[in-house]
């Protein structure tokens, strides 16, 4: 719920707080369609904005006004926009009454409480990031850091409530790449993975973030080779949880496609990894069988051969490749038979090459 | 010939442990399953209230009484939709639509767009009050359009409000029957092409400044940095024949993930909507070749879900009839980029690289609402948002239906009675439309 530190303000108040302002209504025009039967309360507190924002007031009233306008519309870029113009403006004020760091804290306590029903509204979560840039820029590096471990942990929160939010993980990912503190990668690695093992291993989420980690946030460079097997591993125990899962097999795929397109990557270790790879990705299988289930109708699992068979490119592995497309396409994975159709027809042309 | 081909696969989404994802993923199953009944063993009685309903053609007059070919509730939609974009009194918005009171433009586009994939003719009346109203959205001193009078200007504002005054210059030229003619018709004052022409420089200079150096643009000042934000951009930029900033192109192949698809930010999450914003870009930009779009097609085409034939946003996440058109409209860019010969951009493929069949049956049998308007799955109520992506998604499979592999002239078909017109996959509108936009010789 919101802080009680600031004034909260009500329809009521509006007249004697702006007794000095002529409210300017909103320009509907005669013809207008796409009309909205807005309540009385909203009419009076936009108008009281327009004419506000119409002299640029950045004031602590304003800042009021702009509290209760978001209450009705949440979604109001321009309004949330000249609440920042007003808090930086109060905050910038010579005679520093005001403690920078309660004051944030309340707007991003109001943020969350705002956002409470629509945890996907873009202007809350924007407006938390405008805050930290705020405090990066304005204050010291401690101070900053104090607000990201917080607004970590804010992430953390949500996704009790929706491991997937999509707003909540690249907010985080912001603040990770922000602070600039390399040890936070490692603290990631660990979150991530608290998330796949002990929460969902289908989350895609999390395992989006751990290549973001596994990466420690430099996503153009390649994994050294001794990580890339770690992850790869880790890709594989994924993947024995439920092969079914599609994660840890794009994972997988994608750590090792990222090592064979690598340009420091000698000839025989990328043969070794992917012949490694392959293998194991095979003994998957064992799980299937385990629960007494068709290890060769694992529409995830076939593809993923598919996959490091074509990186591997010797007319065998093609060969390999071919076959397992054409039980994808015509038995397992039916829906992407075209998809299947096209791969098929891609590796039958590096067939024809080789044999030429 | 045209085979209508019944489809019975009904496939589950097997797991070997359960969690959150896998609950979710088997209740959805279950909620759209009950749809996907096979028609021809329903007795008599339930056939005829689905002839009731409207969703199978009456067995009046000399028609087959074995057409169970499911119907587009068409009049029904436009019912629903329509009144969004109609100038009278009665047909206010209630009073929770102030969440959406910065999304006006976005609500004519969805609403406007949606009607004219139906064949809806726009009246004069009703024309004249779009471009009144949206002309009121420009802000005059920035050079865009906002989401409402007096509200900034925003990239998505400016897409929905740019592409609903294209579909009604295009409504106006058909009207007035015009003489074919290439060059700017001396119009009125109050017509969309007048307030375009007024509007396209302005809206060029604003949309420089979203962007910083390393080409990354903003939604709108003090606003996010996406995807989307190059996307509404680079299609308001292309249509009106205006420079592209071609730069803009390297953040955008930077978003694409270890997935194959592309998220919001380099590092994000692949996801649908950023996925088709990024695609669609490039194509525009004529910048396709700087992503891998091997890994796109693989990850768009993963999004199709077995059972449902719908497509999720995510991997593990949910059908959602919106992305019929973000991973369909995608799939399609990417399907004509692969399969086209020549790598030229005007061969349109007659083939997309996914089952265009199965989305068809998704939206036509679990994404209508039988009171009009589509909806994300059958347990969400309609939005004018999800009739735009169904409809528009439903117009990609029509679209890229394709010839089966055996027989040239083979095209299967899900249903007979549910054609929408054809939208183009990187604006969004019709191709009609934006073959007049490309004709146009604007005053400079």
């Amino acid at each position: 719920m919101a802080s009680s530190t600031t004034t909260m303000i009500t329809t009521e108040d509006l007249p004697a707080l702006f007794h000095d302002v002529t409210p300017i209504p909103q320009d509907e025009g005669p013809h207008i369609v796409c009309r909205i039967d807005y309540p009385p309360e909203f009419t009076i507190a936009y108008d009281y904005f327009r004419a506000l924002s119409a002299k640029d007031e950045w004031s602590e009233r304003a800042l009021q006004l702009t509290t209760l306008c978001l209450q009705f519309n949440p979604a109001n870029y321009t309004v949330w926009h000249f609440r920042r113009k007003c808090m930086w403006a109060l905050l910038m004020k010579e005679d520093k009454s005001i403690d920078l760091e309660a004051f944030l804290v309340n707007d991003l306590t109001l943020a969350a409480a705002l956002g409470g029903e629509n945890p996907k509204n873009y202007q809350i979560w924007y407006h938390r990031r405008a805050i930290l840039e705020y405090v990066e820029q304005q204050t010291n590096k401690e101070l900053f850091y104090t607000f990201c471990r917080r607004e970590l942990d804010y992430t953390a929160e949500v996704f009790q409530e929706d491991s997937k939010n999509y707003h909540a993980w690249c907010f985080r990912q912001w603040i990770l790449q922000t602070m600039k503190a390399p040890a936070i990668w490692q603290e990631e690695m660990d979150f991530s993975h608290q998330m796949i093992m002990d929460g969902d291993v289908r989350n895609n989420s999390a395992w989006n973030q751990r290549w973001l980690a596994a990466h420690r946030g430099q996503l153009t460079t390649p994994l050294a080779l001794e990580t890339a097997q770690s992850e790869a591993d880790y890709a594989l125990q994924g993947a024995r949880i439920d092969p079914y899962n599609e994660c840890p097999w794009r994972y997988l795929i994608a750590i090792l496609k990222e090592q064979c397109r690598s340009s420091t990557m000698e000839e025989d270790k990328r043969t070794w990894l992917l012949q490694h790879y392959l293998d194991h990705a095979e003994l998957v299988k064992e799980v299937l069988k385990e629960a007494d289930k068709d290890p060769e109708a694992c529409p995830n699992l076939s593809a993923a051969l598919v996959d490091i068979l074509e990186m591997k490119g010797d007319t065998e592995a093609l060969t390999h490749a071919k076959q397992l497309m054409h039980y994808l396409e015509h038995d397992i994975d039916p829906i992407r038979a075209r998809y299947w159709a096209f791969r098929s027809k891609t590796i039958e042309q590096a067939l024809s090459l080789k044999s030429d | 010939m045209t085979i209508v081909r019944k489809i019975d696969q009904q496939t589950v989404m097997p797991f070997l442990k359960r969690t959150d994802s896998t609950r979710q993923q088997q209740r959805t199953e279950m909620e759209c399953q009950p749809f996907f009944v096979n028609l021809a063993t329903l007795p008599p009685s339930q056939l005829d209230h689905l002839r009731q309903s409207g969703l199978l053609m009456s067995t009046e007059g000399s028609v087959d009484e074995q057409d169970l070919d499911i119907c587009l509730l068409v009049d029904r939609h436009i019912q629903y939709l329509s009144p969004v974009f109609q100038p009278t009194l009665r047909s206010q918005l209630r009073p929770s639509f102030v969440t959406l009171d910065s999304s006006r433009s976005w609500m004519i586009y969805w609403t406007l767009h949606a009607c004219d994939l139906l064949d809806y003719k726009t009246t004069a009346e009703e024309r004249q009050a779009m471009v009144q109203t949206l002309q009121l959205f420009f802000h005059p001193r920035d050079g865009g359009f906002g989401g409402g009078p007096g509200q900034l200007p925003h990239a998505a504002t400016t897409y929905a409000a740019v592409m609903s005054l294209a579909i009604l210059a295009s409504h106006e030229r058909h009207a007035m029957d015009s003489v074919k003619n290439d060059t700017l018709q001396p119009s009125s004052s109050h017509s969309a092409l007048h307030l375009l022409q007024q509007v396209r420089k302005p809206l060029y200079q604003w949309m420089l400044t979203l962007a910083d150096e390393q080409g990354r643009v903003r939604m709108h000042h003090d606003g996010e940095i996406d995807v989307r934000a190059t996307y509404c951009c680079i299609a308001v930029l292309s249509l009106l024949q205006l420079p592209l900033p071609l730069s803009w192109a390297n953040f955008v192949s930077a978003c694409q993930t270890w997935e194959g698809g592309f998220g919001g930010e380099p590092g994000a999450e692949a996801h649908g909507g950023y996925t088709y914003c990024a695609i669609a870009a490039l194509q525009l930009m004529e910048s396709t070749h700087l992503i891998d779009l091997g890994a796109l097609c693989d990850y768009a085409s993963r999004r199709q879900l077995a059972l449902e034939g719908g497509f999720s946003g995510r991997s593990n996440k949910l059908v959602d009839g919106c992305y019929s058109f973000w991973q369909g409209g995608a799939l399609a860019v990417v399907s004509d980029l692969l399969l086209s010969n020549d790598g030229s951009n005007d061969t349109k493929t007659s083939a997309a690289l996914f089952d265009t069949a199965m989305l068809e049956r998704y939206i036509l049998l679990c994404a209508q609402d039988i009171h009009g308007g589509l909806r994300d799955k059958p347990s969400k109520t309609r939005d004018f948002y999800h009739s735009c992506y169904n409809l528009s998604g439903l117009s990609i499979a029509q679209q890229y239906r394709g010839k089966s592999s055996e027989t040239e002239d083979e095209i299967v078909v899900f249903s007979r009675h549910a054609s929408v017109a054809a939208t183009h996959p990187c604006y969004n509108i019709r191709n009609e439309h934006v073959q007049y936009f490309k004709s146009i010789h604007w005053q400079e």
